[in-house]
């Protein structure tokens, strides 16, 4: 049996503040006209008061929400008229309509009046700690900051480096090499040698380099070999280690798989897997050996979050070693999503147990490693010194901002007082900076003061990256380049082209896309060609073409729901259409009067539909929602789409119609259904179709928009068109943008933020970069009177 | 350095986590040793040294019953066990096939069969793999494991002692199984934690939290009301865990304390006495909590190349186990190491023989503990499986001590069906069944 499912509505339902009013009749109204009362109020006490409130504050244990808007009386007039009373919608019209919409609009709805009574915006910042995310990018970007930076470079992709080395006696290397670039890690070298000049018989090869991930979460990674292999990933490599063929003595460095003794010829296949942050780089190296097997083969695969087993190699991966990045293991609870984004608003023990773990973790990181921070020997006479000055720089960056004389004795040498092992106390100084409110929550502002340039500088790296400052950014904080608008403007541009922006805002298309946690999968017997490859190139195709949307120069909203191609590969193709040859995703025109941006990318239409069928329903919710930015009231009833139960000959359009034919329903559904049924030419794994049960698709239904006109929609580009002109689908996704970047409701930012966003978001031509700039700076100069006045004050 | 005095006598729960995640918690096998006159637990160790021994200072003048155990100099820190002690010639390692001595030495010492064909070269003989069964130690963990009185929270552990970082048949003995070898832990930290969770951390942890709550005092002050109230409800997670640190402390208290370690050893060659006895201590730490009743303790690893400069030899052991008969120099020195292996074997057997079994009705552990140390060769210049150098010590098996037997020729195979059939499993064959043929040895 299969829910409808419309219970998690409820959660969306908060956030713009559209209104349903309860009962409305006309009888009272004439009543109380005489005694100067204002007719609405007689109609409004009759009958809304009940459920939305005297001052429209609206009744939580019925769910029905503040009655605080923008629209005009007119909008709130045709919505009245059309809806309310909830179920009998024409008791209450005409000319009544407009008197009761009046009446709550100059009573209490509109922002004036709001202002005249006194009624507090309910929306205030609240303070956060980091989110489990933001936890795990600072401390590895942290610790990576402590080690000497290096300075960046455009790495080559396309491969790992190569390194083969002919072997003699007791597998040991007899120094000449063939160095190349592999672009995939699968050889059959047979019984021949692996390259030009190497013998069969025995040699040996290295591959390294690194790579990048997209997504976070854990990578699993699998050898196949009768030889001899040992993979590293995330390990510190120094090109001095190359290919120990018997030997690897650094006890420092655990190989995520070691395979390195055969067992006769049979292939022996070794996994492991490790959890990785996304938008990061990360190097890895596989070292191989044969010795007189008949044959040599290896193939190194992995499968990221998502995906399916596949060769490493590709376009992802670079010939060039890059540090080793860290990686805290620690388990966080998931973060409130009660508001519709993530954010770090609770604490609870389980959280405190995660960052307690993560503490200890950090510490063991840092003084296991510490040569590769600071040059420093065992029997250094400096070394007392030297250690506290690490730390008292660890703690500074940490904290995000320079540290005080007090703040420096408090966390640092108080905790060399004792006569101990001195990596004891570096561990205690790191455990006590690390459990520190001042790292653990990128703000804590003191009340009435106004920020100061580090916190500018936090604002700016948590909203754009979820993650610390980096060096460059602190230094335009201390020389005051944070001071002005336009100096926050240039830093924002310059971090927008970072990977950590990047991964961010994959993240948030995830989120508004309700790709976390659905599973598009189908019924096999159904739809025998919807493996889990092309659910994972699918997936790929959906967010590539979105972060090209993005990272272009047009970067374009409109673009997302209205582009004329898909991305597609040669497996894609063979299910919709086109002729890429090969693994690589390619753009391919589609037919504009069927396909629409991401309407009817199938990877959403598969994700929006049942395991066998379509479902008008799910995707005409995500539509409404999401897309056009309406508000959808939790379903009166729960009602199961229960497919045996329902006439068989039946379409699912009619199927649908008849279950939801009710009033009660329709409230909802009049807005739901049109925009679902206009999808009905696209299967549950989003194919073209002409017919169901031969019966002809009919995609073409009537919408009413929010501001009560009437649109015929005949399929997925004219709801494309509608949503990129309609300014309520734009206010809706700036805000979800909004909440992804600074976690924090819009409104805390003044009543007419998202009004100014909006204005500039239509004047930039819809640019979504342009749009974070603008969501960031309002975020980041948050109570600064004048953006002038941010200067650099160290703290403590 | 040594734990900080002030958090020693604390017994703290794993970092920031609840109760129920502790390894040690009430109900769990290998809480505490148990308690009243129950019968005594049998316990089984090996003790592995490589690179052969020098036969004619280890093997006693005389065998036989009646015929009192005689030590040469070599073996003289054992002197005080004599009594326990059992000493077996003419038992050897008959296993063939693939692999060069010394790899079959170890890898086929407590699995009693051959090894898989693989690609590691040795020095002659063909390449080859990892061994093909169970070795005798996991064979008894998993026979005591298996039963609910004998079951213990490891089952085994396996200590190591400056074993190379490196995975090949020279530097395993213990198997789960085909293809299954067993890495020993040579770090003691790394055990430590293993076995007491981490108490170091816990340590330093515990120690920051009254700096902790002072600067969450600190910086609530500067906040609006409103936003203090998170922070309260995080001082009072800073409250709970310390709380609960100290709580657990006396909940979870063994009956012997855990071991002092040194938590910044470093694992190199110089630092190999000292780890020794860090091994050592948390071996009989961890049998007298009955965490476990199998372990094995591995020093270096089959052709190792330890420099024993503490010592005064600078040579490498594998080096110096080549050099001929006549060789007195390099005679001497193989003297020296073998005789510090057998301190450390006398340290040990002191360690359990000091370990009262909890009731004080059984005598100490060493009476209830099969000790066997043995060697992957039983010379080193010739590379010999025959007459390994086996000796027993302790009173695990119930086997009549000493006496030095010699067996003339057995194999190995049937020692390690007297060690099973000592701990009451009756198995008929280990390892090859063709050399099981003879039967246990008898040594009751």
């Amino acid at each position: 049996m299969m829910f409808i499912g419309m219970r998690f509505f409820w959660k969306y339902a908060k956030a713009v503040g559209l209104l349903f009013l309860g009962g409305c009749a006309g009888d009272a109204a004439s009543e109380h006209a005489a005694s100067g009362e204002h007719e609405g109020l007689a109609i409004y006490r009759e009958h809304c008061i009940d459920c939305h409130g005297e001052r429209g504050e609206g009744n939580s244990i019925e769910e029905v929400d503040a009655l605080y808007g923008q629209r005009s009386v007119e909008a709130l007039a045709r919505f009245i008229e059309r809806n309310m009373p909830e179920d009998e919608p024409e008791l209450c019209v005409g000319k009544e309509a407009h008197s009761v919409a009046q009446y709550i609009h100059d009573a209490f709805y509109s922002p004036d009046a709001r202002k005249r009574l006194g009624i507090q915006e309910r929306a205030k910042i609240a303070i956060s700690r980091m989110t489990g995310i933001q936890y795990r990018n600072v401390i590895a970007d942290l610790v990576a900051s402590m080690a000497p930076q290096v300075p960046e470079t455009i790495l080559p992709a396309g491969g790992l480096s190569g390194y083969y080395f002919n072997s003699k006696g007791m597998n040991k290397k007899d120094g000449k090499s063939v160095d190349k670039t592999d672009p995939f890690l699968d050889f059959d070298f047979g019984e021949k040698g692996p390259v030009e000049g190497i013998k069969r018989e025995q040699f040996s090869a290295v591959w390294e380099g690194s790579f990048f991930v997209r997504d976070t979460g854990y990578y699993e990674f699998r050898t196949n070999t009768p030889n001899g292999v040992r993979l590293y990933v995330n390990t510190t490599l120094r090109a001095d280690e190359r290919n120990y063929r018997d030997d690897s003595s650094k006890a420092s460095r655990q190989a995520l798989i070691d395979d390195w003794v055969s067992s006769g010829p049979e292939v022996r296949q070794s996994s492991a897997r490790i959890f990785l942050l996304g938008g990061r780089r990360y190097p890895v190296r596989m070292d191989y050996f044969k010795y007189k097997e008949k044959i040599g083969r290896i193939r190194l695969e992995w499968k990221a979050p998502h995906g399916t087993w596949r060769v490493f190699g590709g376009e992802m991966v670079s010939p060039v070693i890059t540090p080793r990045i860290f990686v805290v293991s620690a388990i966080f609870p998931a973060d409130d999503h009660s508001q519709g984004y993530g954010r770090g608003t609770l604490v609870s023990k389980a959280w405190h147990e995660g960052i307690t773990a993560g503490a200890v973790q950090t510490a063991g990181e840092l003084t296991q490693r510490l040569e590769d921070f600071i040059e420093i020997g065992e029997d250094d006479p400096q070394r007392k010194t030297k250690l506290m000055d690490f730390c008292a720089r660890f703690v500074s960056a940490a904290f995000r901002r320079p540290l005080g004389e007090k703040d420096t004795e408090f966390f640092v040498g108080r905790q060399f007082t004792n006569d101990g092992d001195l990596k004891v106390a570096v561990k205690r100084c790191v455990l006590l900076c690390l459990k520190s409110p001042r790292f653990l929550y990128p703000e804590l502002s003191t009340e009435g003061e106004r920020p100061d340039a580090y916190t500018i500088a936090s604002r700016l790296s948590f909203a754009l990256w979820d993650s610390m400052p980096d060096e460059q950014l602190l230094q335009v904080a201390q020389s005051g380049g944070l001071g002005t608008a336009d100096g926050v403007d240039a830093e924002i541009w310059r971090m927008l082209e970072d990977s950590r922006a990047r991964a961010k805002m994959n993240n948030f298309f995830e989120h508004w896309m309700e790709m976390d946690g659905r599973d598009p999968g189908k019924d096999r017997s159904l739809f025998p060609g919807f493996s889990d490859a092309v659910i994972m190139d699918l997936r790929e195709s959906l967010l590539r073409f979105v972060s090209n949307v993005v990272w272009s120069e047009r970067s374009d909203y409109r673009d997302l729901l209205k582009a004329e191609y898909l991305l597609l590969n040669e497996r894609l193709c063979a299910i919709y259409g086109g002729d890429v040859v090969g693994t690589g995703l390619k753009r391919v025109a589609v037919d504009p009067a069927h396909r629409a941006g991401i309407l009817t990318h199938p990877y959403l239409l598969a994700l929006f539909a049942y395991h066998d069928n379509t479902s008008p329903i799910h995707r005409g919710v995500f539509l409404t929602r999401n897309i056009l930015g309406r508000m959808l009231k939790p379903p009166p009833k729960a009602v199961s789409f229960n497919d045996e139960t329902l006439d068989p000959r039946l379409t699912m359009r009619e199927k649908i119609t008849l279950i939801t034919s009710e009033n009660a329903c329709m409230s909802c559904h009049s807005v739901i259904n049109p925009l679902g049924f206009s999808l009905e030419n696209f299967d549950a794994i989003g194919r073209w179709r002409m017919s169901e049960k031969d019966k002809r698709i009919n995609a073409k239904s009537d919408y009413m928009t929010a501001s009560g006109n009437l649109l015929v929609l005949s399929g997925a580009r004219d709801i494309a068109n509608f949503a990129a002109g309609s300014p309520v689908a734009h206010g809706a996704f700036i805000n979800a943008v909004f909440n992804h970047l600074a976690k924090q409701p819009i409104a805390a930012y003044g009543s007419n933020s998202l009004i100014d966003l909006r204005k500039g978001f239509s004047a930039s031509l819809f640019n979504i970069k342009a749009l974070m700039v603008e969501i960031v700076k309002l975020h980041a100069l948050r109570d600064c009177i004048a953006p002038d006045a941010a200067s650099p004050q160290p703290a403590g | 350095m040594s734990l900080n005095p002030v958090f020693r006598r604390q017994f703290l729960r794993d970092l920031g986590l609840s109760a129920s995640a502790l390894p040690f918690v009430a109900g769990l096998p290998g809480l505490r040793a148990a308690e009243g006159p129950a019968p005594a637990a049998k316990r089984l160790v090996i003790m592995f040294s490589p690179n052969g021994t020098l036969p004619g200072e280890f093997w006693p003048k005389a065998f036989g019953d009646g015929k009192p155990l005689q030590l040469g100099s070599m073996l003289a820190p054992l002197e005080p066990f004599k009594e326990q002690m059992l000493m077996l010639k003419g038992v050897h390692n008959r296993v063939g096939g693939d692999g060069d001595q010394h790899m079959r030495g170890i890898s086929c010492l407590l699995t009693g069969c051959e090894l898989n064909p693989g690609n590691i070269q040795g020095g002659s003989h063909n390449p080859a793999g990892w061994a093909r069964g169970i070795s005798i130690d996991q064979e008894i963990k998993n026979f005591f494991q298996s039963r609910a009185n004998t079951r213990t929270r490891f089952g085994s552990l396996e200590f190591g002692v400056a074993v190379p970082n490196r995975a090949d048949p020279w530097t395993r003995m213990s198997y789960a199984g085909n293809n299954k070898p067993i890495a020993p832990v040579d770090d003691p930290v790394q055990m430590f934690k293993k076995l007491y969770g981490g108490v170091q951390e816990r340590e330093n942890l515990a120690s920051v939290l009254d700096d902790l709550l002072d600067d969450l005092k600190h910086v609530s002050k500067r906040l609006s009301s409103e936003d203090r109230l998170l922070l309260a409800e995080h001082m009072q997670l800073v409250r709970e865990l310390e709380l609960e640190l100290a709580s657990t402390e006396k909940d979870n208290s063994l009956a012997h304390p855990q071991p002092e370690i040194d938590p910044e050893i470093e694992i190199v060659n110089d630092n190999t006495p000292k780890v020794s006895r860090m091994q050592i201590d948390m071996l009989v730490n961890a049998m007298a909590n009955d965490m476990t009743r199998v372990a094995t303790l591995q020093f270096m690893r089959s052709v190792g190349q330890a420099r024993m400069r503490w010592l005064g030899i600078e040579d490498g052991h594998h080096t110096l186990s080549h050099k001929p008969d006549g060789d007195k120099e390099a005679a001497k020195k193989l003297w020296k190491i073998n005789h510090w292996f057998a301190g450390e074997l006398a340290y040990l057997a002191k360690r359990l023989g000091e370990t009262p079994e909890p009731g004080g009705m059984n005598g100490s552990m060493l009476d209830n503990t099969q000790i066997v140390w043995l060697n992957e060769l039983g010379k080193g210049n010739n590379h010999t499986l025959q007459n390994i150098p086996f000796l027993l010590l302790g009173g695990g098996c119930g086997f009549k001590a000493g006496r030095a037997i010699d067996f003339k020729s057995k194999t190995h195979n049937s020692l390690w069906l007297s060690i099973a059939h000592g701990f009451g499993h009756d198995i008929k064959t280990f390892g090859k069944a063709q050399f099981c043929d003879d039967g246990p040895l008898p040594l009751s």
